[in-house]
């Protein structure tokens, strides 16, 4: 069952319209995962009968050209995979279209569901911009929250990790556990809040349990961007922690990263 | 559960003796599939802790989770699905709340047969979030539904099971085990929960759904402040509900000082305190302690010994037997020397009130997981630490054992266990898991996934690009990936599906019908499966596919001849041979009560010849339909009947124990029936009303029968879904007898202080209501112990057309009267008997001709009846008279439809009360309960034990229960047991506790009717009745 709210068809791509497509190439790109350009090879079919069984909402097509992809999907270049039509929005065989989607089922093939789609056939230059910019325009946004979330945000280097010496010992036992230590950052440049002295005290999981996976780990001379968060309620009831954390993954940022950073939180002021 | 007009029976669920199938085993056919997606070959993700789910209703369609993110880094988590029984996989991504390793910990269930898959699991992108999710299109794009949503929870371990009879049948239940560490929090030291739902397939979803959360820890937790993070339900379709967790008394940080407690609910966690059923004799309190202050250690994240996996306290695992909701096995892992991680086996026959010594131990291993199949076979899985430094391996072994003795190990898998380097913790994961589904095992590691043939001894499949001769993988553009941590499916088949004959338990139309599946899926199995009667030597049409059944005839000569028919399949074409297939017939005479006999073993029904065979050749695959087994009802015999067959065939026998010497009902033989595709039933001789509705009341009565070795209160609840209480309003209750009330559903009422062995009759009267031609309104009936439904029955009304209702009455009129004739010599009742059959073997049905025959026989008819009721000495307990007066007032009134409802009631009426005159001369169908009885007063009752002859009495007697159940002996064996125990039994009354009890002439009694069954069997059940009296 394919059922979208967010249906976007637009016919033709001229100038003059140029601002609002652009703006809904961006709400399309927000809501899609896999963009390509590709041929209507079959209606009504797909390429994984056995889980997947054909209807009038599925149809084959066959990848010409990958606008945009996570780098772990894989190359789909030239390969027939089944696409779930947007509700309500047929198609014609040996139509070129621009395909807006979302990953459903990975298996002997690949089945994605429709989020919009432009029409295809002509240089993909432009797309392919807008899909860029679109990307980078979201990535932003992303890191924009959490540094409006952010008590405070330095730049600087770790002079010291150590086994969080304040914390006290948890009110539960889990082998989701952090293990919580804390790295001391000598700051270069406060971005964000206020700062007592030249250094800063971070808590982090140092814990490798796969709840943990994706926090961020400090190690001595590391440089970049820091991200210091209050722990929310909800983390204070769980762990007994108090002071600044660093647990989201953009919550390091690394030097390359500097000036981008610096321009976000100056928007956010 | 069974649908019966009539008389019904009440049997206590004991310990069954489970007994190793004799036929011979063929080797196991293993499969082991590598399920990372042909599409995601360039993954290296560590695709740990997997867990799996197969549906029952389809075992084609099978889900499987781990630490997998989605493919796209999308907003919801993947899980792997299958629709080809596990051959190829796909991932779809519908679990809320993708993090950067999918989800954390999760767990995956299917409902028993709705295919509604549940899934319990901690949000990926969130701390110690638990969602408990539902979906009824696993491989659709659709989110499931959050039905639940709470944090401070750990290790959320989910089973579920659509309720198959009693109850509920037919809503899906669902039982998530948890730490629910929100309650340490608060200081509340005990954290061992279930959250449960008895009706979660339709609950609309707003968390928490009505969920409700059961806390299974009653002890305190010391300075450990909380339990282990394991918490493990097991269900059984009967409504036992088990749990284990690890009880913490103290936590070190690097260990914990623990005791494995089993908790139990015997009602689907409904009793007023659930999971309270068992108690530790040590203090008294729920929950028993099957070992206590082991140590089991802590290594969350700096383990350097054991393969690069952790030690988390997270392995304990319970799996209870679908044959018998006592026998249950349970494994943990501890540390009994300095730095071992050692597995336990342990296992419980009485429910887990006591447990045996170890029955395997394994060192070194982790993620033990136990299933037992509908063989009674369990299959033990766990992941063993083998070798040293470099060359260490990892090993997935799967056990099989039938006895927990005697274990055959097949190894899935040995690949390296430093390579690769581990991302996170856990390595492999804190569990792995096997089911049993039917007679197969289907389970899920995680392992290293270098493609060496050497690391799979019993072979493997991948679907990702994988090079088995340079042992390399590579992405989708065949560059070189590296090796990582995989999900593999396995499933070892112990009865190959060429070898898998069935018998149907249901067909609705020509496309559907059942497949062999174990259990099978619909509750009502006995009204159109594939075992039926006919009144001639030919099987008859087929119309719908299904088998067009003939009432049994009962009487003299040719009108008490039947032929027992059952059509077999099998679930797949071998390569070559032909294989023989036997089908055994059995009939219980439902009508008394009575267990399930065969042969000759009860003078009233006799087979005849050999059990029918049928010869599957090569290209077989059925449905082949068996020549007619030519059956005798004798004419004193009610045609109430429930007709059974088992079938067996070299390396598939039908699952002991057999149906033999047991009486139908709910859940005892019901879920033989169901969970072994070699068996099936069908209820014979359902009484009917006009669909049409009529303001005349109908009365059916059900006998009920103590069935235990003990006297005992005996508990009934009964109860109707909603329609059917308000199609049946002023429908009565009643004890004949005694009490009489108004039907409510769900009320119960208690027949006090039952001899072993004795009968009573309560009564159902309602209105025949409107209805459609065939419709059944249930009304079910359940013996409680506690609050647990042990048996049960349903007395069901169902409309039916005029035709329908006068073929079934004279019938009934023709059985009724030819009892009477058969059995008592009453005046006048083999010509109401020859009257009936003749109108009836017109097969035209016409009301004015039904009507004449009533109103010119009624003065007939009176005086047979007024003589029945006269003769012996049972008073008219069941209203025969009064009903006789109805049925004339309504031939005066001369509205037939009126007329055809009391005629059918004097009928039930007199058919009790025939019953109640026959069973007052003994019951062979009680044989075996009189055995069991006195083998249970000469081990318990202290006079009796003492006796120099008890051991050899006691001895005798359990080989031949043992015997009778593997159909080894039958009651034409009995006469010959007393025979060889008389000696003690005459003994025995001679004892001074005995004087003036009157048992000497119990034993004259015995003695004199030894070549009469029925009356052996009655003077036998009134020693033991004085006997019985010894016992305080």
């Amino acid at each position: 069952m394919i059922s979208l709210s967010l249906v976007l068809l637009l016919v033709g791509f001229n100038a003059g319209a140029q601002d609002e497509t652009s703006s809904r190439v961006n709400s399309l790109v927000r809501e899609s995962q896999f963009i390509f350009q590709g041929t209507v090879a079959k209606l009504n079919s797909t390429t994984m009968p056995s889980s997947l069984p054909a209807s009038d909402a599925t149809v084959v097509v066959k990848v010409e050209e990958v606008i945009d992809a996570p780098a772990s999907l894989g190359n789909f270049t030239g390969q027939e995979i089944t696409v779930g039509l947007a509700k309500n929005s047929p198609v014609r065989s040996g139509q070129r279209l621009v395909f807006f989607t979302r990953g459903w089922l990975y298996g002997r093939s690949l089945a994605v569901s429709e989020v919009g789609r432009l029409e295809g056939g002509r240089n993909t230059a432009a797309i392919r911009r807008q899909v860029a910019e679109a990307r980078q325009m979201i990535s932003d946004e992303n890191l924009s929250r959490r540094l409006a979330r952010a008590e405070v945000v330095v730049v600087g280097t770790v002079t010291l990790v150590r086994p969080a010496r304040e914390r006290r010992r948890p009110s539960i036992i889990t082998e989701h556990e952090p293990d919580w230590w804390e790295a001391v950052i000598e700051v270069e440049t406060v971005m964000k809040g206020t700062l007592q002295s030249r250094s800063v005290v971070v808590l982090y999981a140092n814990s490798n349990d796969v709840m943990w996976y994706g926090a961020p780990k400090f190690a001595r001379g590391q440089r970049g961007v820091f991200l210091l968060h209050r722990p929310d309620a909800e983390l204070q009831r769980q762990w007994q922690i108090q002071g600044l954390t660093a647990l989201d993954p953009l919550d390091f940022q690394p030097p390359s990263e500097v000036e981008r950073v610096k321009r976000l939180a100056s928007n956010i002021r | 559960m069974r649908y019966m007009h009539g008389r019904a029976f009440f049997q206590l669920l004991c310990v069954l003796f489970v007994v190793a199938a004799t036929s011979v085993r063929l080797p196991a056919q293993v499969r082991v599939v590598n399920m990372t997606p042909q599409t995601r070959s360039g993954e290296t993700f560590q695709d740990a802790e997997p867990n799996l789910a197969v549906n029952h209703a389809n075992p084609l369609q099978i889900v499987g989770s781990a630490f997998t993110p989605d493919p796209m880094g999308g907003a919801n988590a993947p899980i792997y699905v299958s629709t080809d029984g596990g051959n190829t996989w796909a991932l779809n991504s519908i679990v809320p709340g993708n993090g950067p390793v999918g989800t954390g910990d999760i767990t995956v269930r299917f409902g028993g047969s709705s295919g509604i898959l549940y899934v319990g699991a901690l949000r990926g992108d969130s701390s110690l979030r638990l969602n408990i999710l539902r979906t009824n299109n696993y491989t659709g794009a659709g989110v499931m539904d959050v039905l639940v949503d709470r944090t401070q929870v750990d290790q959320p371990y989910i089973q579920a099971a659509t309720v198959l009879g009693g109850t509920g049948t037919g809503n899906d239940r669902v039982y998530v085990g948890n730490n629910d560490l929100a309650v340490a929090s608060a200081g509340g030291r005990k954290t061992a929960s279930i959250d449960q739902h008895l009706d979660v397939a339709a609950v609309a979803p707003a968390p928490p759904s009505g969920f409700t959360i059961d806390r299974i820890e009653t002890r305190g937790t010391g300075g450990a402040n909380q339990d282990g993070p394991p918490i493990r339900p097991a269900i059984h379709p009967n409504g036992t509900i088990y749990g284990i967790f690890y009880h913490w008394s103290a936590f070190s940080g690097t260990a914990a000082t623990a005791d494995v407690v089993v908790v139990r609910d015997d009602n689907w966690g409904t009793s007023a305190t659930p999971f309270t059923a068992l108690t530790d004799p040590s203090d008294t309190l729920a929950g028993r302690r099957v070992v206590t202050g082991i140590t089991v250690p802590w290594n969350n994240t700096n383990q350097a010994s054991f393969g690069q996996e952790r030690f988390v306290g997270s392995n304990i695992t319970i799996a209870v037997d679908p044959t018998d909701s006592n026998r249950v096995y349970i494994a943990w892992a501890d540390r009994v020397g300095a730095t071992d991680y050692t597995l336990h086996v342990r296992r419980s026959t009485d429910g887990g009130n006591n447990w045996s010594a170890d029955l395997m131990t394994v060192t070194n291993a982790t993620n033990p997981a136990l299933a037992i199949n509908t063989h009674g076979r369990i299959g033990f899985l766990y992941q063993q630490l083998t070798g040293a430094g470099a060359s260490q391996r990892w090993e997935t072994h799967l056990q099989r054992s039938d006895d927990g003795t005697t274990w055959t190990d097949l190894v899935l898998a040995r690949p390296l266990a430093n390579t690769p380097v581990f991302t996170f913790r856990p390595y492999l994961g804190d569990y792995v898991h096997l089911s049993a589904v039917g007679k197969n095992f289907y389970g899920i590691f995680s392992a290293n996934n270098t493609p060496d043939m050497a690391n799979f001894p019993n072979g493997v499949t991948y679907q990702r690009n994988a090079n088995f001769a340079t042992n390399t993988l590579t992405d989708l553009s065949n560059n070189p990936v590296a090796n990582s941590i995989d999900p593999f499916f396995f499933q070892v088949t112990e009865v190959a599906d060429a070898d898998d004959f069935y018998v149907r338990d249901w067909t609705d139309n020509p496309t559907s019908g059942d497949s062999g599946v174990e259990p099978s899926t619909h509750s009502v199995f006995y009204s159109t499966s594939d075992v039926w009667n006919r009144r001639g030597t030919l099987p008859g049409s087929f119309p719908n596919d299904q088998p067009e059944n003939e009432d049994a005839g009962n009487g003299l000569g040719n009108i008490g001849d039947n032929w027992a028919f059952a059509r077999v399949r099998r679930n797949a074409l071998p390569a070559s041979g032909s294989k023989l297939v036997t089908a055994h017939f059995l009939v219980s005479k439902f009508g008394t009560g009575s267990n399930y006999v065969d042969g000759s073993m009860d003078p009233d029904v006799i087979f005849m010849g050999a059990d029918p065979t049928l010869t599957f050749n090569q290209s077989a695959l059925g449905p082949l339909v068996t020549v007619g087994q030519q059956w005798h009802l004798d004419p004193v015999a009610s045609t109430h009947l429930c007709l059974a067959v088992e079938i067996s065939a070299p390396g598939d026998p039908f699952v002991a124990p057999s149906l033999l010497g047991n009486a139908p009902g709910w859940p005892t033989t019901d879920l033989r029936v169901i969970n072994d595709n070699n068996k099936a039933q069908r209820n014979i001789g359902l009484s009917t009303t006009p669909a049409r509705g009529v303001g005349a009341s109908v009365t059916f009565h059900a006998l009920i029968h103590n069935a235990a070795t003990f006297p005992r209160d005996m508990t009934l609840r009964y109860d109707a879904p909603l329609e059917v209480q308000r199609r049946l309003q002023g429908a009565r209750v009643s004890v004949v007898g005694g009490e009489s009330r108004p039907f409510r559903s769900g009320d119960m009422m208690i027949l006090k202080q039952m001899q072993p062995g004795e009968n009573r009759w309560v009564a159902l009267t309602y209105n025949a209501p409107q209805g459609r031609d065939g419709e059944m309104l249930p009304v079910n009936f359940y013996e409680m112990v506690g609050n647990a439904a042990v048996n049960g029955f349903t007395i069901a009304a169902r409309p039916s057309s005029m035709n329908r209702v006068m073929r079934d009455n004279l019938e009934l009129h023709r059985s009724v009267f030819t009892r009477m004739a058969a059995g008592f010599k009453t005046a006048g009742a083999e010509e109401q008997a020859i009257a009936a059959q003749k109108l009836n073997s017109n097969r035209i049905y016409k009301e004015d001709e039904y009507m004449r025959l009533l109103q010119t026989s009624l003065r007939g008819l009176e005086t047979t009846v007024r003589a029945q009721l006269a003769a012996g000495q049972q008073p008219d307990a069941f209203g025969a008279g009064e009903a006789l007066e109805t049925l004339k007032g309504a031939l005066r009134a001369g509205k037939s439809d009126v007329v055809s409802v009391a005629h059918a009631s004097l009928l039930q009426k007199l058919d009790a009360h025939i019953t109640m005159q026959q069973l007052a001369q003994g019951d062979p169908a009680d044989v075996l309960q009189n055995i069991r009885w006195q083998k249970d007063l000469f081990v318990k009752q202290p006079a009796l034990s003492r006796l120099r002859c008890a051991s050899s009495l006691t001895r005798q007697s359990d080989e031949f229960i043992r015997a009778y159940g593997m159909r080894k002996v039958s009651n034409k064996d009995y006469p010959a047991f007393v025979e060889r125990t008389m000696g003690c039994l005459a003994d025995a009354s001679k004892m001074r506790e005995m004087s003036g009890s009157g048992a000497e002439r119990d034993i004259e009694e015995i003695r004199r009717n030894s070549g009469n069954l029925r009356s052996l069997q009655k003077a036998h059940r009134d020693l033991l009745l004085k006997f019985q009296r010894l016992v305080r």
